[in-house]
């Protein structure tokens, strides 16, 4: 086992495990941020299993995921905070 | 040697899915849901690609993790939104759609 | 053992630690606001840091430049990420009502 593999074992579980517990409760708009750091970990698994396994077409997965997942983040967000004004008394911005 | 750290990743990738399905499927709240079932797209994706899967992942990358839970979110505003969106604002509402 | 491998071995560990430390705040951080600054160390030091020793390690050329990108984008979108969400939970406050005693939108 090399020490890009292994750093790929320990941030999996101890990375995405809070995010999965922060996700699991609160209000909507309170999950957002664990969905986000959840999307930035994933993108460290990534390169380091395409490092550790000497696969070099797995780096692209990272860069989808780098693009995509705080696009989601965003449009998420801003259809969370939509949602919230159109069940609210009607406030501004 | 790295056959070790591989199984390690998808037994901890297999978890990480089994406890967000888990945790999904025992949310009531839809808008809540779809908060966990991004996070269960990047937990598959991560378990696809532990099985040296990259082209299954990346589709489930943007599949999973982007445009389901976003298509579950539209539809939730429209329905929540539409019975209100007619003159008699408060007659319109349903007893069950608050959360 | 060089000592670009021991430089990318370096960065790789200073990288994960920002990644732990940024996991461990989002789990013990009481606040929802102050687990939003638990984005910050990730995104801004975690994730350039691994694609600076992976780029460290693979040497010059595409495959360096692309993990650069990769670490430029993270640090890019974070901060904004960061600010967009907290719009949003001020957002779903004030559509709660301002009872609410759950600190400031600071």
């Amino acid at each position: 086992m090399n020490a890009w593999l292994l750093a790929a074992c320990v941030l999996l579980p101890s990375g995405l495990g809070p995010c999965l517990w922060r996700a699991c409760r609160g209000e909507p708009a309170r999950r957002l941020p664990a969905m986000a750091l959840a999307g930035v970990m994933a993108v460290a698994v990534f390169l380091l299993t395409a490092r550790g396994l000497h696969r070099t077409s797995y780096v692209d997965v990272a860069l989808v995921t780098a693009v995509l997942a705080p696009t989601g983040t965003l449009v998420f967000a801003r259809c969370l905070a939509g949602g919230a004004r159109a069940e609210g008394a009607g406030g501004g911005d | 040697m790295s056959t070790s750290a591989v199984d390690f990743l998808v037994a901890v990738g297999l978890v990480l899915v089994g406890a967000a399905a888990t945790c999904a499927a025992l949310t009531r709240d839809p808008v809540r849901q779809s908060v966990l079932l991004s996070v269960l797209g990047v937990c598959l994706a991560l378990l696809f690609l532990a099985l040296q899967a990259p082209d299954v992942a990346l589709s489930q990358l943007a599949v999973g993790s982007a445009v389901t839970p976003l298509l579950f979110l539209l539809t939730v505003r429209k329905v929540r939104r539409g019975p209100r969106a007619g003159p008699e604002r408060d007659e319109g509402r349903g007893e069950g759609d608050e959360r | 053992m060089t000592a670009t491998h021991v430089l990318a071995l370096a960065l790789l560990w200073c990288g994960c630690a920002a990644l732990l430390l940024s996991a461990a705040a989002l789990a013990l951080l009481p606040t929802p606001y102050g687990r939003l600054h638990a984005l910050a160390p990730a995104t801004s030091l975690g994730v350039p840091l691994l694609c600076l020793a992976l780029a460290v390690d693979a040497g010059a050329g595409r495959q360096a430049a692309k993990l650069l990108v990769i670490g430029a984008l993270t640090a890019v979108s974070g901060p904004v990420t960061t600010m967009v969400i907290g719009r949003s939970m001020a957002a779903e406050d004030r559509a709660a009502g301002s009872g609410e005693p759950q600190g400031p939108p600071a």
